[in-house]
């Protein structure tokens, strides 16, 4: 099973279903996610819907707390865990090392085809009895192990840790296999140091994903245990429903949000990294100018990498955790402002002295940056504890990981399919609907996320399915019906893509192997690219990844990073 | 696609990113901050003013920067110079490690050290001490009543109605204790410190105005303390999901002088 | 082109690790952050008043010694190129697994079940936990003695479960 040759396939199940071709594979896991991503985003239009409208009651409590957790789940895990990391990082990380394929295309497959049934698992927990888990995408106990306590805690949330287990199981496959990829397959010259950010950015990712995972699957089982098996990990003496004791004794139900936190943090960062490694690369062959920095980028992911393992608990200030241990975390994580800072002015540096072609793809790359920015100078009034206390579970809090673990990795996503749409299909995307999509779901995204801040600060509180009995509310409710038309336009704008998508497939203006004049391998091979990725030789790398020059010709003002001999 | 022209330009674009800078600057100046009504709170808004200050000075920069460069390199002229040496490129790292550094920590060390004292330090030993139970879905208030200390519980005696906190009767202390649904009673410009507690599932008290938010962990005592600054009633809230009936967890706080609080606590029947 | 075999190996004169050596660790650390992470649940569970200790049940010990044997054997074999020991090292692996069983049976007769205490509860879960990674390897060492593929990754893998058991055991002890 270690690497191995393996042939083309001929039959039509080898070649599209059970493929082991990383391509093939990537976009499996593109399509799942792309399907996942109108089921979540279906799920945030009926959640605004309700929140806008409340005296409608359009759904119920139960109904209403299901859709919240699962809108936050499917998102997560299913979207865009699936389409940026899985997808795109499949695609992408052998042909732009110049490998052939993944380290282990066998355990590649396997790994797609664990993560499926989470997805039908996921999806049939909504018509369980109980309906589908409800105790948020954290699943705090006791809320999530007790059915007592919640409707959704019942089959919905066991379906739901199950899901959770499959894509586990699913995503550390993968990232084992990155790491192997990255450091085993990069073709002949491929140094460290010359790979491009891209790649390093998914190679860091799945290094922080195969090391904060495990310890979730611990929290799991031991959840499980408590539900199902009567121990008390997480369950306190002297839980108290419907005047009835239980039999529980001694828990803590802290114990459960360090564990989740060691992973959820970093979880962050296993998103947010290859959106901003994909925002470098597009900088670069649109700039037409190497990327700024890129030795202190690639240190600065170190850097962010490792404080992001030692900082989940500012995710817990106020949950009753020591306030001293509290002020330690609070005075880490405001440290990785340092690097994020490293990266962002990198990003805008290397827009100077450049000479920039205004294609689809930078539209998406340009607009990723600001909203890093964004997104990441609201993270520290979160991070600074004392700020913490007022901003903690309101509405400033789902504004601002949105804009991070929704927006940027949503705009490099579409950024990275524009971009790398020749290559899966050999043609392009049509340009004109790729701006007219990318204005329709901009502006209405970053507008919708940044009102929420403002909802925030005027104190509005995070999963409530009625706002209106509360005075104090009252002024961030003003912003509701804007915030829900925003997210309505922004969902339907979204046809626009899918239209674009599955057109160019079949229709789109067929291009060369380079359309975009850019340096880095994958353009050296064929587009769409064969089966092993170069037809003949592999390409020999002989330079740095963005070898741009804007002073030159403008044809011929990039080089190559390898060459096929 | 050999054609320098065939190459699409849109410098415009840069105008996106002086909006940017214009809406969110604008937009976070506005003021959504409700007035605060206790004293640490103006050390936490401080923080918050802070925070917004310098990050939106950067952020209104970064946005110029970026549009001034997306305006002045989108023409497509050629540009010499752009490859500079790993010392540059090193300075340019050095300070926006320095800056956050620097903007972070003071938020967090020099500004926050001295509010993070108010918020968790020692409370004085005149402070006004009040218990809080968060249960599915109500705040159930605990005063300690004549005695000044609060009486045993036990979690196999409560009874919804007949005694929601479990209290023990052949505990002497807890004979005089004053329960109440949804009210906590509390005197003004005087630290209260409250005791949280919790039946089932995490809770979190919320009093946005007086920028007050502690979960309540069942098993575990968590306390908060602030000191009101104003008379009249505050709304209280459930931060932390806690379940079907997490939105309508409501409650108030009714900050009263000295001798109406003293008036209305003699009013009210011990619960046993 | 379209069914000629095309070549994974890195070409030749690069020097970088073998994709076995980085999956092998890369996956030990994976399994070595799972039991992290139940080592802090661990230390964060027991100062809890309801903390009764139980005795760690003798089949637990002897089970360790049928894995420091069974790591020897497979050595031993690896040096000798013997399939018999490496089948013996198989074979105390399932006597392994067995002697967990009677360990369970073992702390059950004693009246310790998995809800009854929470050191209890981690005994039987660690032991499952490591249990159900051991079968794994154990499927693994299979594969390798009817395939003859290449054994370096899969003891490594053995050695390793065996050290974690031992850990684990050192850690529910103390």
């Amino acid at each position: 099973m270690a690497v191995e040759d393996h042939s083309a396939p001929t039959s039509f199940v080898k070649k599209y279903i059970f493929s082991q071709d990383h391509k093939v594979i990537g976009l499996q896991y593109i399509l799942t996610a792309l399907f996942m991503a109108i089921v979540g985003g279906w799920l945030a239009v009926m959640i605004r819907t309700q929140i806008t409208w409340p005296e409608k009651a359009m759904v119920t409590p139960e109904n209403y707390l299901s859709l919240v957790t699962m809108h936050g789940t499917i998102m997560v895990f299913f979207v865009v865990s699936l389409a940026l990391v899985s997808g795109l990082g499949n695609f992408l990380v052998p042909l732009m090392l110049g490998a052939r394929d993944m380290a282990y295309p066998f355990l590649n497959m396997l790994s797609y085809w664990t993560v499926v049934p989470a997805c039908f698992l996921v999806l049939v927990s909504f018509v369980v009895e109980g309906g589908a888990a409800a105790a948020g995408w954290t699943a705090y106990p006791p809320l999530s192990a007790l059915p007592e306590a919640v409707p959704g805690s019942g089959l919905g949330q066991t379906l739901w840790l199950l899901a959770m287990a499959l894509f586990i199981a699913s995503f550390t496959m993968g990232g084992l296999n990155y790491i192997a990829t990255v450091l085993n397959c990069r073709a002949k010259g491929m140094s460290l140091m010359r790979m491009p950010l891209t790649v390093w950015t998914y190679f860091m990712s799945a290094v922080l994903g195969v090391l904060s995972f495990p310890p979730l699957t611990a929290a799991a089982i031991m959840l499980l245990l408590d539900r199902h098996g009567g121990t008390s990990f997480f369950l306190p003496s002297g839980l108290v429903f419907n005047n009835e004791v239980l039999a529980h004794e001694g828990g803590t139900p802290l114990l459960f949000q360090h564990l989740f936190w060691f992973l959820g943090h970093p979880e962050v960062y296993v998103l947010v990294l290859p959106g901003i490694g994909i925002t470098f690369d597009l900088i670069a062959s649109f700039a037409r100018r190497p990327v700024f920095g890129y030795k202190t980028s690639v240190y600065a992911l170190w850097v962010v990498g490792f404080l992001s393992m030692i900082v989940w608990g500012h995710h817990m200030y106020v949950t009753g955790m020591n306030p001293y241990v509290g002020e330690y975390f609070s005075i880490a994580t405001v440290l990785i402002t340092a690097p994020f800072a490293v990266l962002g002015m990198n990003l805008v540096a290397s827009v100077w002295r450049s000479r920039i072609r205004m294609e689809v793809p930078m539209y998406w790359a340009l607009g990723t940056v600001a909203v890093i920015g964004l997104g990441g100078f609201g993270g520290l009034f979160l991070a600074t504890s004392i700020s913490d206390i007022y901003f903690h579970d309101s509405f400033f809090v789902v504004g601002h990981f949105h804009l991070m673990i929704g927006v940027v990795t949503v705009l490099s996503t579409f950024g990275a399919l524009y971009h790398w749409f020749p290559k899966m299909f050999g043609r392009v995307m049509n340009a004109g609907l790729g701006k007219l999509h990318f204005w329709l779901t901009y502006v209405p995204m970053v507008a919708l996320f940044f009102l929420m801040h403002l909802q925030g600060m005027s104190g509005l509180l995070r999963r409530y399915y009625d706002h209106s009995i509360y005075e104090f509310q009252a002024p961030g409710r003003e912003l509701a019906l804007v915030i829900t038309i925003l997210t309505y336009a922004a969902f339907a704008a979204q046809a626009i893509f899918f239209w674009n998508f599955f057109y160019s497939m079949f229709k789109g203006v067929k291009v060369g192997a380079n359309p975009w004049n850019a340096t880095t391998l994958e353009w050296t091979a064929p587009s769409p690219a064969p089966h092993g990725n170069w037809p003949g030789a592999l390409p020999v790398v002989d330079r740095h990844p963005y070898d741009y020059d804007p002073a030159a010709e403008e044809d011929s003002d990039y080089k190559p990073q390898g060459v096929v001999a | 696609m050999s054609e320098t022209t065939s190459h699409p330009r849109s410098p415009g674009f840069g105008i996106v990113f002086f909006l940017l800078g214009i809406v969110v600057v604008g937009g976070f100046g506005v003021g959504w901050l409700p007035e605060v009504k206790s004293a640490h709170g103006h050390g936490i808004d401080g923080v918050i003013r802070y925070l917004l200050g310098t990050t939106g000075a950067l952020f209104f920069l970064g946005c110029i920067v970026l549009g001034y460069f997306v305006m002045k390199y989108g023409r497509g002229e050629a540009q010499s110079g752009a490859i500079v040496s790993n010392r540059t490129q090193a300075i340019w790292a050095i300070v926006p490690v320095l800056v956050m550094c620097a903007i972070s920590e003071v938020g967090v060390l020099v500004m926050g050290l001295p509010v993070f004292a108010e918020v968790y330090g020692e409370a004085p030993d005149d402070a006004y001490e009040v218990e809080v139970v968060g249960k599915q879905f109500e705040w159930l208030v605990r005063y300690p009543g004549p005695d000044g200390v609060f009486g045993e519980v036990d979690h196999a005696k409560v009874h919804e109605t007949r005694n929601p906190l479990g209290l023990v009767k052949s505990d002497p202390a807890a004979q005089d204790d004053i329960v109440v649904r949804g009210k906590v009673h509390i005197p003004v410009d005087r630290m209260t410190v409250v005791r949280l507690r919790a039946l089932d599932v995490i809770h979190s008290f919320t009093v946005p105005l007086f920028r007050v938010k502690q979960d309540t962990l069942p098993g575990y005592t968590a306390y908060t303390q602030f000191t009101p600054e104003e008379v009249g009633i505050f709304e209280l809230a459930c931060a932390e999901l806690c379940g079907l009936g997490h939105y309508r967890m409501q409650g108030s706080v009714i900050v009263e002088s000295e001798e109406s609080l003293k008036n209305w606590l003699s009013e009210q029947e011990p619960w046993l | 082109m379209s069914t000629s075999a095309i070549g994974l190996q890195p070409q030749a004169g690069d020097l970088r690790p073998r994709a076995g050596d980085v999956m092998c660790i890369t996956f030990l650390g994976v399994v070595a952050m799972l039991f992290a992470g139940f080592t802090a649940a661990y230390f964060i569970r027991r100062p809890s008043p309801d903390w009764v200790p139980i005795t760690i049940p003798a089949w637990g010990w002897i089970g360790t010694g049928a894995l420091v044997v069974s790591s020897t054997l497979l050595e031993r074999s690896r040096r000798r190129q013997d399939r018999g020991l490496l089948w013996a090292s198989i074979l105390l692996g399932v006597l392994f697994l067995g002697t967990q069983l009677l360990s369970w049976r073992e702390l059950s007769a004693a009246g310790v079940y998995l809800p009854s205490t929470p050191h209890g509860s981690f005994y039987f879960m660690l032991s499952a936990v490591h249990g159900v990674h051991l079968f794994g390897g154990l499927l693994a060492l299979i594969y390798t003695a009817t395939r003859r593929s290449e054994i370096r990754w899969v003891a490594g893998y053995w050695h390793f479960m065996g050290l974690t058991w031992l850990y684990t055991l050192l850690l529910l002890a103390n």
